[in-house]
């Protein structure tokens, strides 16, 4: 079965690059662009892993990744701009499942997204083509 | 205070909002001493999550055991009702973070009278370092550190802000050009040679931007005080072995032999990570400026209740008359500009700075055509 991912970003051009990479990946992906438009998403259609931005307009990442701990317990990936003193990346380290910095490696974010799939498996379309 | 289940009234909403997105940290502690609330801000400034902290004894947890009686007899104060204990603002409070370290805070604290209950409402600011860094302006003018004179700090903060800002707004452009460069690349038989080539030239530029980025992040938060060191033990052997194999690829890609040695000895009191950063630097350096064929070394040694770490390069050289004008901020040595090497003068401020936020001190010596030994003095653990 294909495995879905949610992209909550609002830059246009770079969840069009994550959407390829993933797509690339044999990911079926959904995406939203402010945290408002996330949730709902995530609500409609819950997706089997997050791929979350921390600087979002409305609501922002830190209160998206709040509510979807409310909502169960899908494994996220957070997206961060800035390269985070210790205490952050404790913080975050405690409060998402993952996350890494922007600008991030193709296959490095594919790898990443794979390993939070709960049974560890859906990479049977092999790397990125 | 957290409602899972039924419908928020708008004024309930909007109080979850404000307390969730303020900027800065706010936790409010109940009547039994537990923490009530603790927003986002407050989980970035500490490290603690969210989930950890609520319901957790507020003292306990967030308060270093030396400090703790203190803090109790303050709390117990402003919440008895008979007890005109006013707000207390700007009161500068050391916490205890996630990792363990501290973290010297401004607190402002106040009575919220709940009718039924008192609870104390905090906010807390970064306070920097506890310590005055010696801090110490590059070209040796007289000067106050920034946190002396309110206006300078102002404008230490909004060069900073600003510079993070920047960071922030060229990190997602960044990200865009490196992955869509490599999207087309992972497609590289459909592409020329030249194609293929270009869009190699086109990632690596991406990566030097990015590195650029970094320092100059890094010298301004060093420059404002926000930077605190988490100093530890650290063994001198593990960390030097460590620094040099991080810059040995691209030591090998210039045929540049890298060598490091380090004697048994006490360990150094420093901050790994930020030391690393200033290895990082002096070794680069040395092997960006040295011909291929030529050696780097790094050699530590114990010198009266330091440790001595020098970086010896085979390299131009650094003419005399400049030696003291190396650690200024964007300066670089008229034969490095000529050089062809590129670099922007940053890096050795960024040695320069940690070094000394350390107690410790850096010396330079150098002739002009056959090399340059950087050495960094670093306190010996007691």
């Amino acid at each position: 079965m294909t495995r879905t991912v949610l992209v909550i970003e609002d830059d246009p051009d770079i969840t069009l690059a994550i959407s390829m990479i993933l797509r690339r990946g044999g990911f079926s992906v959904d995406s939203a662009a402010d945290g408002q438009e996330g949730l709902r998403a995530f609500v409609a259609r819950p997706p089997d892993v997050v791929v979350l931005d921390l600087g979002l307009p409305v609501l922002d990442g830190w209160a998206v990744l709040e509510r979807i701990r409310d909502l169960g317990d899908r494994p996220v990936l957070l997206l961060t701009a800035h390269s985070l003193e210790a205490g952050q990346v404790h913080g975050l380290r405690a409060a998402a499942d993952d996350y890494m910095t922007k600008p991030f490696g193709n296959d490095e974010l594919l790898r990443r997204v794979r390993a939070l799939l709960p049974e560890g498996n859906g990479d049977e379309d092999g790397d990125v083509p | 205070v957290t409602s899972r289940t039924g419908a928020f009234t708008a004024g309930e909403a909007l109080a979850r909002a404000l307390i969730a997105a303020a900027p800065d940290a706010l936790l409010a502690i109940g009547p039994d001493g537990t923490v009530a609330e603790f927003n986002h801000a407050a989980q970035r400034l500490l490290g603690w999550p969210r989930e950890v902290v609520l319901g957790a004894d507020a003292v306990d947890l967030l308060i270093p055991a030396r400090d703790r009686a203190q803090v109790r007899a303050g709390l117990a104060a402003l919440q008895d009702p008979a007890s005109d204990a006013a707000a207390l603002a700007g009161q500068r409070i050391t916490l205890t973070c996630a990792d363990g370290t501290e973290q010297v805070v401004d607190l402002t604290r106040f009575r919220l009278d709940l009718g039924t209950a008192i609870y104390i409402g905090v906010f807390l600011r970064d306070a920097g370092n506890g310590e005055p860094a010696p801090w110490q302006p590059a070209d040796g003018a007289s000067h106050q550190r920034p946190d002396a004179n309110p206006r300078l700090h102002e404008f230490d903060e909004l060069k900073t802000r600003f510079l993070g800002t920047l960071s922030h707004e060229l990190r997602s452009p960044l990200a865009s050009i490196m992955s869509f460069a490599s999207l087309v690349l992972a497609q590289e038989s459909a592409l020329s040679a030249d194609s293929a080539e270009f869009l190699r030239i086109i990632e690596r530029n991406v990566e030097q931007l990015l590195r650029l980025l970094e320092q100059l992040l890094l010298l301004s938060r060093l420059e404002a005080g926000f930077i605190t060191l988490k100093l530890a033990d650290v063994p001198v052997a593990e960390l030097v072995r460590a620094a040099v194999a991080a810059v040995s690829a691209s030591a090998a890609a210039r045929d540049v032999t890298l060598t490091g040695v380090a004697p048994a000895g006490p360990p150094m009191l420093a901050d790994r990570h930020r030391l690393r950063e200033v290895l990082d630097n002096l070794i680069s350096n040395a092997v960006k400026f040295t011909a291929p064929g030529g050696k780097v070394s790094v050699l530590a040694a114990r010198d009266r209740g330091f440790w001595r770490i020098t970086v010896q390069d085979e390299g131009i050289g650094i003419p005399a008359d400049e030696l003291d004008k190396l650690f200024g901020q964007f300066y670089r040595a008229s034969n490095a500009r000529t050089s062809g090497a590129s670099g922007a003068g940053v890096g050795l401020a960024i040695v320069k700075t940690i070094t000394e936020m350390h107690g410790g001190h850096v010396e330079v010596q150098s002739t002009v055509g056959s090399g340059t030994a950087f050495s960094v003095f670093i306190p010996e653990s007691s």
